[in-house]
């Protein structure tokens, strides 16, 4: 009778751990899922760095600096594809956006206009992208910090994930006016 | 410009109100016809019945009596059938003097026509996943949402009505009112290429739901769609808060589905756009005030989404 209500209490025990286990791989792997959502279409928008770049330094030759810069952090986030990397790429290439306003002659060109129009669809979906890694890691860093399946996360080593902040100096760059 | 309720409801007290009146007046006539009508036949009736009753034996009696009961019902039922032009006038009147005005105040090119609807197949394109044997609908809206896109709305009833048979034979009827309210389409020149769908979770546990970054939102409705980025981007913290404060406000269930470029809404109010009572006449105020809260949230749900729509690169 013992052993009975012994080998119940250890099968219920396992079946706990392993359904909890499981529960957070997978939301683990929906939150690396979503971060490479944003790399994606971080890499997409970098994609056009090149082109961009040309196409303003054709109108805007005092900006060489800037356009230099952008093409170094690109680089660097070849090397570091880290969400911050990433943002400190993506900031600077809205920076280079914004400053068509100064260029009038930039701002009419055809070819300027349609990279804005793909830069600034890939902006939407970036934002789209962010929310969505934010909301599976809340759900899953939630799951790790609550109980009971905050033990089990002890246990195997799960370690809370870092949610997308946007910085204030960046959010005033985000926003990109066609 | 549109009105707010208040300003709309004085323009509808200052209305000349000839046709009312003489609506009114017809109901007074049609209720003396009524019950001369009826107390005539039933008097004849029952004088029949009575002979007939002391004629016979005294176990027909509670049969004779339980007759002269119904026959006297149904003439009196039968006399509101036919006598009642007055209170058909007086629905006429609502229709055309208070609901059109405030289909007017929201929507632009509109054509309201009160005894026509919108065809299931229509309703059938905004994939709801349940199944009716019976569809019944009235009160069509044809009009333009900022004088650009071409809306659709109407009541719609849907039922299922199934029939069953017992151990004995016996065949049973049972009814189940499926969906009954306001639906509508709207028709946009840009596509999301995408389908979305957000509705109020029935199931405790849907798999397909998309997650939310609003805890309020998630607590209310579900969100299924092809796209996840697409539907991200036109959930927009606005659009998710207008509808949670709107469901809120009304704990009226409704449903939106966006599907490339056209939007499907439906809003479970009921029975929508009658007049409640014709005791109270065309100017209740409160159910009036009642559609015109349903069409002020239906237009700014749907302006939300189509800005947000037209706004997005998608």
């Amino acid at each position: 009778m013992g052993s009975i209500f012994i080998t119940s209490i250890v099968i219920i025990v396992l079946v706990f751990i392993a359904g909890t286990y499981n529960k957070l791989i997978k939301l683990l792997n929906k939150a690396k899922q979503s971060k490479q959502g944003i790399d994606i279409y971080l890499k997409q928008r970098f994609d056009l760095i090149p082109n961009l770049v040309e196409c303003v330094k054709a109108y805007a030759k005092h900006e060489k600096e800037t356009l230099e810069k952008v093409t170094e952090l690109r680089k660097d986030y070849d090397k570091d594809q880290s969400l911050k990397q990433g943002e400190i790429v993506n900031n600077e290439l809205n920076k280079i956006i914004a400053l068509a306003e100064s260029y009038p002659e930039l701002k009419a060109s055809e070819n300027y206009l349609n990279l804005q129009k793909n830069l600034t669809k890939m902006e939407s979906q970036l934002q789209a992208a962010r929310r969505i890694y934010n909301s599976d890691v809340t759900r899953y860093n939630t799951a790790i910090q609550t109980i009971p399946s905050n033990i089990i996360a002890g246990l195997f080593g799960f370690k809370e994930k870092e949610l997308f902040e946007i910085e204030d100096s960046q959010k005033n760059n985000i926003d990109i006016n066609i | 410009m549109k009105k707010n309720f208040e300003e709309l409801y004085n323009d509808f007290m200052s209305d000349n109100n000839d046709e009312l009146i003489e609506a009114m007046n017809q109901i007074k006539k049609d209720k003396r016809k009524r019950l001369v009508l009826s107390l005539s036949i039933c008097s004849i009736v029952d004088v029949f019945m009575l002979l007939s009753i002391f004629t016979s034996s005294a176990t027909a009696m509670p049969v004779y009596v339980l007759e002269m009961i119904m026959l006297n019902v149904g003439i009196i039922i039968i006399s509101f059938i036919f006598f009642n032009k007055g209170a058909r006038k007086l629905r006429s009147i609502f229709k055309e003097k208070v609901i059109g005005k405030l289909l007017h105040n929201f929507y632009d090119d509109i054509t309201y026509t009160p005894n026509k609807g919108i065809s299931s197949d229509i309703y059938d394109d905004g994939r709801y996943k349940e199944s009716y044997n019976k569809y019944y609908s009235d009160d069509l809206m044809v009009a333009k949402v900022d004088k650009k896109y071409p809306i659709k709305m109407a009541e719609v009833e849907t039922i299922k009505e199934e029939t069953s048979k017992d151990s004995d034979g016996n065949i049973s009827t049972s009814t189940y009112n499926i969906f009954h309210g306001l639906f509508g389409v709207i028709e946009m020149d840009k596509s999301i290429n995408n389908d979305m769908y957000i509705f109020q979770g029935k199931t405790f546990f849907n798999k397909k739901r998309l997650e939310m970054d609003s805890e309020d939102f998630e607590k209310i409705f579900d969100v299924t769609s092809k796209n996840d980025i697409i539907t991200t981007q036109l959930l927009t913290h606005d659009v998710m808060a207008m509808l949670v404060d709107f469901y809120n406000k009304t704990k009226m269930n409704f449903d939106i589905g966006i599907y490339n470029n056209k939007i499907y809404f439906r809003f479970e109010t009921g029975n929508v756009f009658e007049m409640r009572s014709i005791k109270k006449g065309i100017y209740d105020k409160k159910p009036i005030e009642r559609y015109f809260n349903i069409l002020k949230f239906v237009e700014g749900v749907t302006n939300l989404i189509i800005k947000t729509i037209e706004d997005t690169e998608v």
